[in-house]
């Protein structure tokens, strides 16, 4: 599993997911997103290219949010395909963080103002 | 042309292994041209027993053997896992609650909840050889 950045104005920034986050690619991206959810205020990841995701996966995504939380911070994840949304409503995620499907969302999410 | 097909392989323990058995539990269902959320459901039962035996079996240094095996029965699919390590019976961990906010969230305990959500007849047995776990994916539930 790869992670991509793809902006960074500081306090938030935004990253892709990119392939499966079985048990190998969850531990191919811990420490790059362990590190950013330490660092900023707010996070995007962008999900559209995740194509597998087991609960490993999601415990280094809940990992994420709780180190944003604690520092009144938010993660939000966007665009997940609908079999990985289905992992994540199992999960609970939805109850836990904004899961949403549009740039627009995730800023407002953030409580930003709309990108473009 | 028979009603059941079926593949074996072994594997190790180990994160490297269990990522491969993904990749082949992936392209047998493929194959077999089974339903896209069958193929994901078969991949998320392995991974998360396979996850249990690595956390929970075998050493660093001596992993715990894996022998999976798939049988397709129609469009439904059947998993045999045995594992060679401790006894670990799946049908009898409870699921914890889900919290309502991120705070309070626990990390883990989610794979058998998930195991749950895409498998039905799940089975366990014990002998000379290890955990056997047996289960299946039907299509569209």
């Amino acid at each position: 599993m790869q992670i991509v950045t793809s902006e960074d104005s500081g306090a938030t920034a935004r990253v892709a997911l990119q392939g499966r986050m079985d048990i190998a690619g969850a531990e191919a991206i811990a420490l790059p997103l362990a590190t950013l959810a330490g660092a900023k205020q707010g996070l995007i990841v962008d999900m559209s290219g995740v194509s597998f995701i087991a609960s490993i996966g999601i415990r280094h995504l809940v990992t994420a949010a709780k180190s944003l939380s604690r520092r009144g911070g938010r993660l939000v994840l966007l665009s997940p395909t609908a079999l990985v949304t289905e992992v994540l409503t199992t999960s609970g995620l939805t109850d836990l963080l904004p899961i949403v499907q549009s740039d627009a969302e995730a800023s407002a999410a953030l409580d930003l103002p709309p990108r473009g | 042309m028979a009603d059941v097909e079926a593949q074996t392989r072994d594997f190790h323990a180990t994160r490297e292994q269990v990522s491969a058995a993904d990749t082949w539990v992936e392209q047998v269902c493929l194959e077999w041209g089974l339903a896209e959320r069958t193929v994901f459901g078969a991949r998320i039962c392995v991974a998360e027993i396979a996850a249990n035996v690595i956390e929970h079996g075998g050493t660093f240094a001596e992993p715990a053997q894996l022998s999976i095996t798939l049988r397709r029965r129609g469009r439904d699919l059947e998993i045999e896992i045995t594992d060679s390590s401790r006894p670990f019976d799946p049908t009898t961990v409870t699921d914890r609650p889900l919290s309502s906010s991120i705070d309070t969230a626990q990390i883990g305990g989610l794979g058998l909840r998930l195991v749950r959500s895409y498998a039905s007849d799940i089975a366990y047995r014990r002998d000379g050889s290890g955990n056997h776990v047996t289960l299946r994916v039907p299509e569209g539930v």
